[in-house]
């Protein structure tokens, strides 16, 4: 293992993850909900009168986040390497996977961690595992 | 109102965090994720920042019965550490690796306008809708599976099983389970009024594709000649065979002397 310095960019996300706990403890101590983006979205596929309001209204401020961030930062530098088939494999695996898995980045691993779930704990080792093996099979052992 | 407008806050607070911390990045996410290649350790960082808050925030609310604005408190209450959290993660996890995007920074990327965004959410979504319509399969076959068991169904052997009384109704859970024949070994008439007719449930095996016989014996009397018919019957009757009468227990006595019958 090597350390990629110059792509290292501790500050901003630092900022950025500090941002993201806040956001979470916002929801939980004022919205008394947990911040899982996979079970906010999911949630809409089994609607129940009151349970839909608050996922749109939420999913509606992540939409308009880039737009606030770019008037004031300007537009960020982004690298989608993925082909089309690939982002369609991983879209679909991400789906079914989350939410049988009951939550991903977000609810496991931020707002789960930060409950100090053992059951959230082991959502995130599972993901990160499969994650760090998926790159290493794609960039080193298939790659010849 | 208040809520709604809160949730939006904080749904562009989440969304400008995760757009900072580079994590709507897919190229600096593989980054993170290449532990082999030249590793940038920067969303490690993005989420003990996350936890650092966080776990004063969890902290509080596990001490609080309802939120600031007096809304209701929703904690998770599971603690299983199951087969379907654990698979579901490792695809999960699959997913992430592959793409490099997870759904929170994909539905930030695509309000951003990126094309390739929108085709992995729109995937996303067809795989949640995927697990959706299995939970629903799931849930009705086992709710069928309680609502109507076949009465006191045994099995025989390998290709011959008997039942207690049917009803019309019994048929879709006789085709279910894998039968092909179905024979009727019950008069008519026979326990009154309560009794379903032969009829009618001959009308929906049939209607179901099923190979159907009225054999009608009396218990304690059953002649050689029905004996041989069953045989016949059985001889002729194609895939796995269920038999019924009152109890069942006739269908299987019948069943005994076909094999000695000839």
């Amino acid at each position: 293992m090597t350390i990629d310095w110059n792509n290292f960019t501790p500050w901003t996300s630092l900022s950025g993850g500090l941002l993201l706990g806040l956001a979470s403890a916002a929801f939980i101590l004022f919205n008394g909900r947990i911040l899982g983006i996979s079970g906010i979205i999911g949630g809409l596929f089994r609607p129940k009168s009151g349970d839909v309001g608050w996922r749109l209204s939420f999913v509606l401020g992540m939409l308009v986040a880039p737009l606030l961030y770019f008037m004031v930062a300007g537009p960020n530098a982004v690298r989608i390497d993925a082909g089309w088939a690939t982002l369609v494999v991983a879209g679909l695996l991400v789906g079914v996977g989350t939410r049988f898995g009951s939550g991903c980045t977000s609810g496991h691993g931020v707002c789960g961690l930060s409950r100090l779930s053992p059951r959230s704990l082991m959502a995130t080792l599972a993901f990160m595992g499969t994650g760090f093996v998926t790159v290493y099979l794609v960039r080193h052992a298939l790659a010849g | 109102m208040k809520h709604r407008i809160s949730e939006f806050a904080v749904g562009l607070i989440f969304g400008i965090g995760l757009i900072l911390s580079g994590m709507t990045d897919p190229g600096k996410v593989l980054g993170f994720l290449d532990l082999f290649g030249a590793w940038d350790p920067s969303l490690a960082l993005v989420m003990g920042g996350a936890i650092l808050v966080g776990i004063f925030a969890f902290a509080l609310a596990k001490k609080r019965t309802t939120t600031f604005l007096g809304g209701a408190l929703h904690l998770p209450s599971s603690n299983d550490i199951d087969k379907r959290l654990l698979v579901g993660s490792l695809l999960f996890g699959a997913g992430w690796g592959l793409a490099g995007l997870c759904p929170g920074p994909a539905i930030v990327s695509l309000g951003a306008g990126q094309p390739k965004a929108a085709v992995f959410v729109l995937a996303m979504l067809v795989g949640m809708l995927l697990f959706e319509g299995y939970e629903r399969r799931m849930q009705s076959v086992s709710s069928q599976k309680k609502a109507d068991p076949l009465p006191s169904i045994r099995q025989v052997n390998a290709s011959f099983w008997v039942a207690g009384q049917l009803k019309a109704d019994d048929i879709a859970a006789v085709v279910d389970q894998g039968f092909a024949t179905l024979i009727n070994n019950r008069p008519d008439g026979e326990g009154g009024s309560a009794q379903p007719l032969n009829r009618d449930i001959e009308q929906a095996a049939l209607t179901a594709g099923l190979h159907y016989v009225y054999l009608p014996v009396i218990t304690g009397a059953i002649t050689p000649a029905q004996a041989l018919a069953m045989r016949e019957t059985l001889a002729s009757a194609p895939g796995t065979v269920l038999a019924f009468c009152r109890s069942g227990i006739r269908s299987a006595q019948l069943y005994a002397l076909a094999q000695a019958a000839d």
